[in-house]
């Protein structure tokens, strides 16, 4: 098993019990967005922005690693993950 | 009070009608000349994207995109002149050029043809027959799906990456299911979902009030199957990520609609247009379609000054300030389509349209609500949905 599968569940284990605080952690401190569709929609969208920027600081984090790991296991190994985030950006293409 | 146009820094998009002619008769399009074979002059060609460079809309990587008509009616050879008149009326520039198709005219030849010069593909399917030919047909009635789906084999041959664009209306309502397969293994990059419109000639929509329910089950199917499953890649979830994840998130958000000069669509005689495409040429209560300028004629500075253009950028600014004002939905959409809003309202100030409730409300509850229970529970789908 790899280093990051044990390291980043133990990191989120230990900040839920101690609290985000004191590990200075901002994805563990981040509150879960609740579905209520009678809450404003600012409110849900605000929500889930700190979620999504909790999660991607954790992504990073994790597949930061990852990387490392695989790096030292097989050199110039693809980083898949960049290779996701690096999908064609069609957000030009018009709506109609 | 009087409103100030917001102008783009840079045009993003260039659109050319190379030609108004479609060999297809889609019973929601919202062309009004789809019959005229004229096509556009190369000197109109030149002029077009050297008004662009002139005014100082064009940046490094803006798009020619191929469309209001159906692009492959016109030849690779008239192709290949006009690709070489962009290329020369903007010397430094990297023009990537772009369609939007039908399918049916595509062969191996122009398969090869898109690859080689790098042309980013969009396909204009609504699913399996069933779905697609009840409203993409031809002038003597006769379905498109087949003679579509050989063209999107020959792209596949070639290996050119293509997006799809299908418009859901009541047929894809009434089989979700064979929509998703479709979808699921047709090998598009992308999927773009245009909810059936009430849009310039197209005057009515298949969708009623009365489907509004069946809408939003068949979004919710679909959403959750991509999220699962990571196909089809979904354009709608994806901007919407996108967005919450950006700066540009919050009040100050507007579409490249409704920002005048972002999108800059130039007709087959060279009239100028902006804002939403379907404005050129489409005559509806509000709007007559005739241009703001013509390339020949008129420099940028010239119709900003135009008491046409004044009128229509001040009530399209009045429009999305009162979007800003009164709708909840502001920071997800930024203001609207002024296609939309005049084609359903006959005013450019008006605020929401059906548009705004089935291609925003809806389509962001839906979304809003998956990404709540996924991002609470389990984490892998947010990944899923991105992919």
């Amino acid at each position: 098993m790899s280093r990051s599968r044990i390291v980043a569940p133990l990191r989120r284990l230990v900040a839920a019990l101690l609290g985000a605080a004191a590990l200075g952690s901002d994805a563990a401190a981040a509150p879960q967005p609740q579905s209520d569709a009678s809450r404003p929609v600012i409110e849900r969208v605000e929500a889930i922005r700190n979620a999504l920027r909790a999660r991607d600081a954790e992504s990073r984090a994790d597949a930061d690693a990852a990387a490392t790991e695989r790096h030292a296991q097989w050199f110039n190994w693809p980083n898949w993950n960049n290779f996701w985030n690096n999908w064609p950006n069609w957000g030009n293409w018009p709506n109609w | 009070m009087s409103y100030q146009p917001t102008i783009a820094a840079r045009a993003e998009l260039l659109v050319l009608q190379g030609s108004p002619f479609c060999n297809v008769d889609c019973a929601y399009c919202y062309l009004p000349n789809r019959r005229d074979r004229r096509r556009m002059p190369m000197a109109t060609v030149s002029g077009a994207v050297r008004w662009l460079v002139e005014s100082g809309l064009a940046d490094d990587g803006f798009t020619v995109v191929w469309h209001a008509g159906e692009p492959l009616v016109l030849s690779r050879d008239w192709y290949d002149e006009a690709f070489a008149h962009v290329a020369k009326a903007a010397p430094g520039l990297a023009v990537r050029h772009a369609m939007q198709t039908n399918a049916t005219l595509l062969d191996a030849p122009w398969a090869r043809f898109l690859r080689e010069r790098d042309v980013s593909v969009g396909v204009s399917l609504d699913g399996p027959a069933h779905i697609h030919d009840a409203a993409r047909r031809t002038r003597a009635g006769g379905g498109t799906h087949a003679a579509a789906m050989e063209g999107v084999a020959h792209l596949r041959e070639a290996g050119v990456p293509f997006h799809a664009i299908a418009v859901v209306g009541a047929p894809a309502l009434a089989d979700p299911d064979g929509f998703i397969a479709f979808f699921e293994v047709l090998g598009a990059t992308e999927l773009g979902i245009n909810i059936e419109e009430t849009e310039g000639v197209h005057a009515s929509s298949s969708l009623t009030d009365v489907h509004a329910r069946a809408l939003r089950a068949f979004l919710d199917r679909l959403i959750a199957h991509a999220a699962v499953h990571g196909r089809p890649r979904l354009r709608e979830a994806r901007r919407l990520l996108a967005l919450l994840r950006s700066d540009a998130f919050g009040p100050a958000l507007r579409t490249q609609e409704n920002v005048a000069f972002r999108i800059v669509t130039v007709d087959v005689d060279g009239g100028l247009h902006t804002y939403s495409p379907e404005l050129a040429g489409a005559a509806v209560p509000g709007w007559d379609g005739l241009p703001l300028g013509h390339i020949a004629q008129d420099d940028l500075p010239a119709i900003l000054a135009s008491a046409r253009f004044r009128r229509l950028a001040s009530a399209v600014e009045r429009g999305v300030d009162a979007c800003r004002d009164v709708c909840a939905y502001f920071p997800l959409c930024g203001g609207g389509a002024p296609s939309n809003k005049v084609s359903e309202t006959g005013r450019f100030d008006a605020t929401e349209t059906q548009h705004c409730v089935r291609s925003v409300q809806i389509l962001s509850e839906i979304v809003l609500t998956r990404l709540e229970r996924d991002l609470a529970t389990e984490p892998a789908r947010e990944r899923a949905m991105r992919r």
